[in-house]
């Protein structure tokens, strides 16, 4: 189902594009690839049929002396160009002519639908072919370079030749270059315009041109410019620059012949145009009217004031339209003919350019929006409004008038402000001269206004605390940090300063073992804190202090001797509770405990 | 825990007093600001009497004004605006001695105002004896121009805060031990003791050295203090002098202004000819 739709929807689309084709004129057209070609050697020729693709082949009688190589080769092209459908058919042959001389081809002539139609025809001239050997010729450099020119030219052209000075002219840059010519690197240096106004129209324009028999791929680039200044303007020369793509062969008899595809070596080509010469007239003094701005061209005129029905001193927008051809920029503004200048407070216009067409010159439309204010109720309409320009074609000026506006103004109970004059604004300048020197005003700045009596350094317990804290901090932190340290790195620190909180340790499991009722666990522990808590504190191998040694070591530290006595006390107590066989009471065990506590705090605080 | 809460209540503490301050200033503020408003109000209106010649009621409104701005300052609420404001008032009064006063302590307080500047230098060309106090270098203004650019007040309060910064900084290298840091503690301590002496010179100058203007239209500076000595020279309103000394009600000045006898080669002579005894009801301290 689908397929079918699909089929129909093609169908109608052909049909459509036939009809189009149709509708437009036939037109054949004889061209060739050369027009000077050596005898023996090829050229091309097609005929082209514009118009209809389901055409016959036309007919052409070629010259006896023409030799048919091949065809006609058709080929068939289509292009849709702004909605228009443009058909081409081409019927190629190749000859190869035997004689020397000038010989016409054509013309063909095709039968259509019951109408002939006639070609053009070109002429073909046959040159005695170059030898291989030998030196170069210079008339064949020659004609190479006729043929490079003929293969790709510019020109620059105008509209017209003599105009009024701010009217429209039309300039045209064209690029011609053979059919299948491969070029590349296209630059186009415009022509210097500095005594007009330039202004783009549109984009750039490609067809297809027949010159002198050869079909030529045509690149158009149009200005639209506007002079500035009467009398005789010459436009300089435009360039152009662009590589030609060469794809080298063995031998050939032309460099040209060796243009047969892309990829190749880029060869360099410039090109330039003619000057242009103009003859542009100043604008006819007489029957100027007053109000002309200097607006050359075609224009209408529309206008539209809105709201109608106002108050005494409430705006009434007047849009004035300005649409037609010539330089939009530079439309003047319109006029309002004169009245009483009390009725009216009129402000200056705003304006919005559209450039609505640059097809075939610039056209489009210039909107001025000005605000007038009528200043009292006994108004009953805005005044006419006219627009002046040169007609160029026509060669005369012409205004347009706007027939006055009706309006209906009402009371207003708002004041209309005093409008002051602007004569006392002529008054001569000069240097400003001082009338009166005077004190400055009074400062009113409440944000910043705080009682500023509060003076910090003033107040000494303040800094004193300021300053001071942060030093007693810093010095609090290096203690903490350095004994950090030194618990890290000395051993004997580390150990002295973890003595006592060890023993304290050590003698609370002893005064559990006293709960426990274990003497000889007792002993056995108390003895071994004791020793180890001195190891600790000397930072002493526990192994090296026994208790023969131990009272020379502790006097040799500076320990008292009430000190080491009380140390005497407890090792015997001890000695006796592990080794005596004989019952130990708790309270032994707690007054042995008792001295081995005293000692350890006597020794803290001695060593 | 038992730290933490302690910690937490000390901070509690901290914020409660931090916060009364505020509010209590804030208090003074509104008042102060209330007072400000209406001193500013009679003196627009007396200026706008002055506009339109009503010069009894010019004169009335600014009298009124300045009695609002001393009361301000009678309550201790001290701020620059007052100050200007205040000199202002006496100007147009045509009291121009007050007026400097009241510009040179609005000048320390906000140091930055050219409106105070302007003035002061306006008042001073029209006074009748000419000043002789010898303008800083400019390129000394450029290189120190935090001493010229900042109050007392401020220049403490950079100080503390770059007291603050360097003990931070010596905190952070007792923990972390890197060169960038030392860098930084080098930084702040080279700036803390530009600071410093910054702060040393101008408490001194502004408070060990009193300054002081002829308010009296014109004034005999005498060599002693006593109507028994024969005076010296004569000074006008507006002159401004050094208050080296007081004896019974009497100023030794040493007076910042052009003095005609005065020979420029013998600088000591020019200090001791400059010297001289002043009545104290006669200058007005700034």
């Amino acid at each position: 189902m689908i397929k079918r739709i699909s089929s129909i929807i093609i169908f109608i689309f052909m049909l459509n594009l036939v009809s189009t084709a149709y509708a437009k004129e036939i037109k054949v057209v004889i061209s060739v690839d050369k027009t000077v070609v050596e005898a023996g050697s090829h050229f091309r020729m097609t005929i082209g049929v514009q118009g209809a693709f389901d055409t016959e082949v036309p007919q052409i009688t070629p010259p006896e002396n023409f030799i048919l190589m091949y065809g006609p080769s058709v080929s068939t092209q289509t292009s849709i160009v702004n909605n228009v459908v443009a058909i081409f058919r081409g019927f190629t042959y190749s000859f190869s002519p035997t004689e020397t001389g000038i010989f016409e081809l054509g013309p063909a002539t095709l039968e259509y639908k019951g109408k002939v139609y006639t070609s053009n025809s070109v002429k073909i001239e046959v040159v005695k072919r170059t030898p291989f050997e030998g030196d170069v010729d210079a008339d064949t450099e020659r004609s190479k370079r006729i043929d490079i020119n003929k293969r790709i030219f510019v020109e620059l052209e105008t509209d017209k030749k003599e105009a009024y000075i701010y009217e429209q002219i039309v300039e045209s840059f064209k690029l011609f270059f053979q059919k299948g010519l491969p070029i590349d690197d296209l630059d186009y240096v415009a022509a210097s315009t500095k005594s007009f106004l330039a202004e783009k129209l549109g984009e750039e324009r490609r067809y297809e041109e027949v010159r002198d028999g050869i079909l030529y791929n045509v690149i158009e680039l149009r200005t639209a410019l506007f002079p500035l200044v009467s009398g005789n303007i010459e436009i300089p020369p435009a360039k152009f620059n662009c590589n030609i793509i060469i794809r080298h062969q063995g031998y050939s008899n032309s460099i040209f012949d060796e243009f047969s595809g892309r990829g190749g070596q880029k060869y360099p080509v410039e090109r330039s145009t003619d000057s242009v010469k103009l003859k542009i007239k100043p604008l006819p003094e007489s029957d100027k009217p007053d109000n002309f701005a200097g607006t050359v061209g075609r224009f209408t005129m529309d206008v539209l004031a809105k709201p109608t029905e106002v108050k005494v001193g409430d705006p009434i927008t007047l849009s004035i339209n300005i649409r037609g051809k010539g330089n939009i920029q530079t439309i003047g503004e319109p006029v309002l003919a004169p009245g009483d200048e009390k009725d009216f407070k009129i402000y200056p216009a705003e304006t919005d350019t559209t450039i609505t067409d640059r097809g075939d010159g610039i056209k489009g439309e210039k909107l001025f929006s000005k605000v007038v204010e009528p200043q009292h109720e006994n108004i009953d309409m805005i005044p006419a409004i006219s627009f002046s320009y040169f007609d160029p074609e026509l060669e005369k000026y012409m205004t347009i008038t706007h027939n006055p506006i009706p309006i209906v103004v009402e009371h207003s109970e708002v004041e209309i402000p005093i409008r002051f004059s602007l004569e006392d604004a002529e008054k001569v300048k000069g240097q400003v001269k001082i009338l009166t020197k005077d004190i400055l005003p009074i400062m009113s700045d409440l944000y910043s206004f705080k009682n500023q009596g509060f003076a910090i350094y003033n107040r000494p317990l303040f800094l004193a605390f300021i300053f001071l804290t942060p030093i007693l901090v810093v010095i609090a932190c290096v203690y903490v940090q350095r004994h950090r340290e030194l618990l890290q790195t000395d051993v004997g620190y580390a150990r002295k300063r973890r003595a006592l909180s060890r023993a304290k340790k050590q003698l609370s499991n002893a005064r559990r073992l006293v709960q426990l009722d274990n003497p000889s666990e007792f002993y056995s522990t108390l003895a071994k804190t004791v020793m180890e808590h001195i190891a600790d504190k000397l930072n002493l191998a526990p192994a090296s202090i026994t208790s023969d040694n131990i009272s020379g070591i502790l006097e040799n530290r500076g320990v008292s001797h009430d000190v080491i006595k009380e140390l005497k006390e407890c090792l015997e107590s001890c000695d006796y509770g592990r080794f005596s066989a004989s019952q130990h009471s708790k309270d032994q065990m707690v007054r042995t405990l008792d001295t081995a506590e005293e000692f350890i705090m006597h020794l803290e605080k001695q060593l | 825990m038992r730290q933490t809460n302690i910690l937490i209540f000390f901070i509690l503490c901290l914020a409660f007093l931090c916060e009364g301050r505020v509010l209590a200033e804030a208090l003074t503020r509104d008042s102060g600001a209330d007072t400000f408003f209406r001193a500013n109000k009679e003196y627009s209106a007396g200026q706008k009497a002055i506009a339109e010649k009503r010069e009894q009621e010019a004169v009335e409104k600014f009298e009124h004004a300045v009695q609002l701005y001393e009361k301000l300052l009678g309550s201790g609420f001290i701020n620059g605006q007052i100050y200007y404001n205040l000199g202002n008032a006496y100007y147009r009064l045509g009291m121009s001695g007050k007026a400097i006063i009241y510009y040179r302590r609005a000048e320390k307080l906000l140091p930055r105002d050219a409106d105070i500047k302007a003035n002061i230098n306006l008042l001073k060309r029209d006074f009748e004896d000419k000043a002789t106090i010898r303008q800083l270098p400019e390129i000394l203004k450029i290189v120190s121009f935090w001493y010229f650019f900042l109050n007392l007040n401020e220049i403490t309060s950079i100080t503390i805060y770059m007291y603050l910064a360097l003990m931070v900084s010596i905190l952070s290298f007792v923990f972390i031990r890197v060169q960038w840091l030392k860098n930084i503690i080098i930084i702040f301590a080279s700036c803390l003791l530009v600071l410093v002496i910054s702060l040393g010179i101008k408490a001194y100058s502004q408070h060990s050295i009193e300054r002081g203007v002829v308010i009296a239209d014109e004034s005999k500076i005498r060599y002693g203090p006593g109507e028994e000595y024969e005076p010296k020279f004569e000074i006008h309103e507006g002159a401004e002098v050094r208050i080296e000394e007081k004896k019974d009600r009497w100023y030794k000045v040493y007076v910042y202004v052009d003095v005609e006898d005065l020979r420029d080669d013998e600088d000591k002579k020019e200090v001791e000819f400059r010297i001289g005894w002043i009545p104290e009801a006669e200058v007005g301290k700034i």
